[in-house]
């Protein structure tokens, strides 16, 4: 098992936000996490990637607790985000940010064979490796995301919302890019808000509302399940 | 004509002094929030352990000079390691308010303790170096040197070495530099050491030109504090330009208008400033 989350329960301060939410991940599996404005998905990830205090629960990542272990070892076991509003590091170049991705491996030569697999799936990063993230426009700073979320080699990914306000030629890219991620055997999480595709590329699904796991299962059948497709697919 | 080279010449000094203290200032603000006051009394504290180093353990001056930057630097490393990491926001309701009076009660503390061990009587600084070119000792035109240095050494190890480079994230983004594997305590004590070694450079620097004293850091912090707030958080270049600069407008003021308000001069110029552009004149780096 690459992930399991087991009945946890965070939030912010006083506000509970994630009530008793449990959720496995196999390795190489692309599961969605779905849900409306607001149910915690955001909330959920933060808390995984340790920048949230967990009040009750544990998360194992390959059998590992690291409920409540510092946010900065947490990358250690192979997680990398590719966090909603991008966040990237606005006054550092292109290139220094996708260092960034790869702080922590020491050895410069893996850094720079990293760096060439990104750059062979983003060639533009490459031409632009000079420029300073902030100066890219919303797609590029997109691609730029995931290129320095990749930059450890990481075994596991979390992307929450990585296609928002993009145009749709550069979002069937996005999805490429997870296609090809899938192939090379990354396991994936992925929070989307075009809940159809992010079920058609994805094997498992989980539905969170107002912070709690209201249903889950294949993906194939959450396509088709009624209530997701009145609530989720505009159908 | 000769007067006002001259006078421009003293206003980058004392202008490269203010400089190297708000350098510290403004990265420990700019990374932790914190303003940390009490950099003025590890100014004093490493003025002194230069001055002794000199008088009584017979150093010679550089190697009295890298003492108190290290003295500067380990104090500033102990205080936040010890006190102001204790009030985090995530843990602690109000902890900028906290860290604020501690820093304040830093300040006043330190100095009180160099004014009770050695007394508030001032002390001269031996010189360490004769001669003089264009009407300006060696003395002095080595602070002008040395504060460039120091301040080249600190933009290359922040622009182009690992640690600077997590340094810059963790200033943009804490929690996504955390993501990525970046140790905040560590940024955190990097940054106030740096910030101390800097403030006790300064010191040691400017302390043959003037004396030693307990309280011969109150004017250059808060000129400090003043040139931090023009020069913009986050920029290593407008620090130097302000600092400089304001050297330079003081030595001028006192020349033509008074030097009465010689010490006013920053303060006027602050207030003028932050009515008219109240981001600092200058952005990032
Ligand atoms: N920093 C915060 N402090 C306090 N409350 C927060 C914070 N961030 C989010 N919340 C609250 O937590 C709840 C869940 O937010 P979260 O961002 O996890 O939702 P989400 O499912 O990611 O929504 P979206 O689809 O809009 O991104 C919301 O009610 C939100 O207002
Ligand atoms: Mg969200």
């Amino acid at each position: 098992m690459m992930v399991e989350v087991r009945n946890i329960e965070t939030g912010y301060g006083e506000l509970q936000v994630i009530h008793n939410v449990s959720m496995e991940i196999d390795r190489h599996e692309i599961v969605a996490l779905v849900g409306a404005n607001g149910a915690g998905k955001s909330t959920l990830i933060q808390t995984i990637c340790g920048l949230l205090p967990v009040s009750s629960g544990t998360i194992k990542i390959e059998g590992r607790h690291i409920e409540n272990t510092p946010a900065h070892t947490i990358i250690h076991h192979g997680i990398a985000l590719v966090p909603e509003g991008r966040r990237l590091f606005p006054y550092m170049t292109v290139l220094e940010n996708l260092e960034m991705g790869a702080y922590v491996e020491k050895d410069p030569k893996k850094v720079r064979s990293n760096l060439d697999w990104v750059f062979g799936i983003f060639p533009k990063l490459k031409e632009r490796q000079h420029q300073l993230a902030g100066t890219f426009s919303g797609g590029e700073q997109q691609m730029l995301t995931i290129g320095r979320a990749l930059m450890s080699r990481p075994k596991f990914i979390i992307l929450d919302e990585p296609s928002l306000g993009l145009a749709p030629v550069i979002v069937d890219d996005v999805f490429k890019v997870l296609q090809v991620l899938h192939k090379e055997g990354v396991t994936i999480l992925l929070v989307e808000q075009n809940v159809r595709k992010s079920l058609e590329i994805s094997d498992r699904a989980y539905v969170l509302e107002n912070g709690r796991v209201t249903m889950s299962g294949l993906a194939s059948d959450l396509l088709t399940n009624d209530e997701v497709k009145k609530a989720y697919l505009g159908l | 004509m000769e007067v006002l080279f001259l006078q421009i010449g003293n206003g980058l000094i004392i202008g490269s002094v203010y400089a190297l203290v708000a350098l510290g200032l403004n990265m420990i603000w700019s990374i932790t929030d914190i303003p940390d006051f009490a950099q003025g009394s590890f100014y004093v504290l490493a003025a002194y352990v230069g001055l002794f180093a000199v008088t009584l353990a017979g150093l010679p001056f550089v190697a009295a000079l890298l003492l108190g930057m290290a003295v500067g630097a380990l104090l500033a490393f102990l205080c936040e390691r010890l006190l102001y990491r204790r009030w985090r926001e995530r843990t602690f309701r109000d902890a900028a308010r906290v860290q604020l009076l501690c820093a304040i009660a830093l300040f006043f503390l330190f100095a009180n303790v160099a004014n009770a061990l050695w007394t508030g009587k001032p002390r001269t600084f031996p010189a360490y170096m004769e001669g003089a070119v264009f009407g300006f000792s060696y003395m002095r035109i080595n602070v002008l040197i040395a504060a460039i240095v120091l301040f080249v050494i600190v933009y290359l190890f922040i622009m182009k070495t690992k640690q600077g480079k997590a340094i810059r994230a963790a200033s943009m983004d804490p929690g996504m530099a955390q993501v990525l594997g970046v140790n905040i305590d560590t940024v955190n004590s990097m940054v106030f050491a740096i910030g101390g070694a800097l403030s006790g450079g300064a010191a040691v620097l400017v302390a043959p030109l003037y004396s030693v004293f307990p309280s011969m850091g109150d004017l250059p912090l808060l000129k400090a504090l003043v040139v931090v707030i023009l020069g913009g958080f986050g920029s290593v270049a407008g620090v130097l330009i302000c600092g400089l600069g304001l050297g330079v407008i003081e030595a001028l003021g006192a020349m033509y208008v008074s030097s009465a308000y010689q010490h006013g001069y920053a303060f006027f110029i602050l207030i003028l400033v932050l009515l008219l552009k109240p981001k600092g004149l200058f952005g990032r780096v």
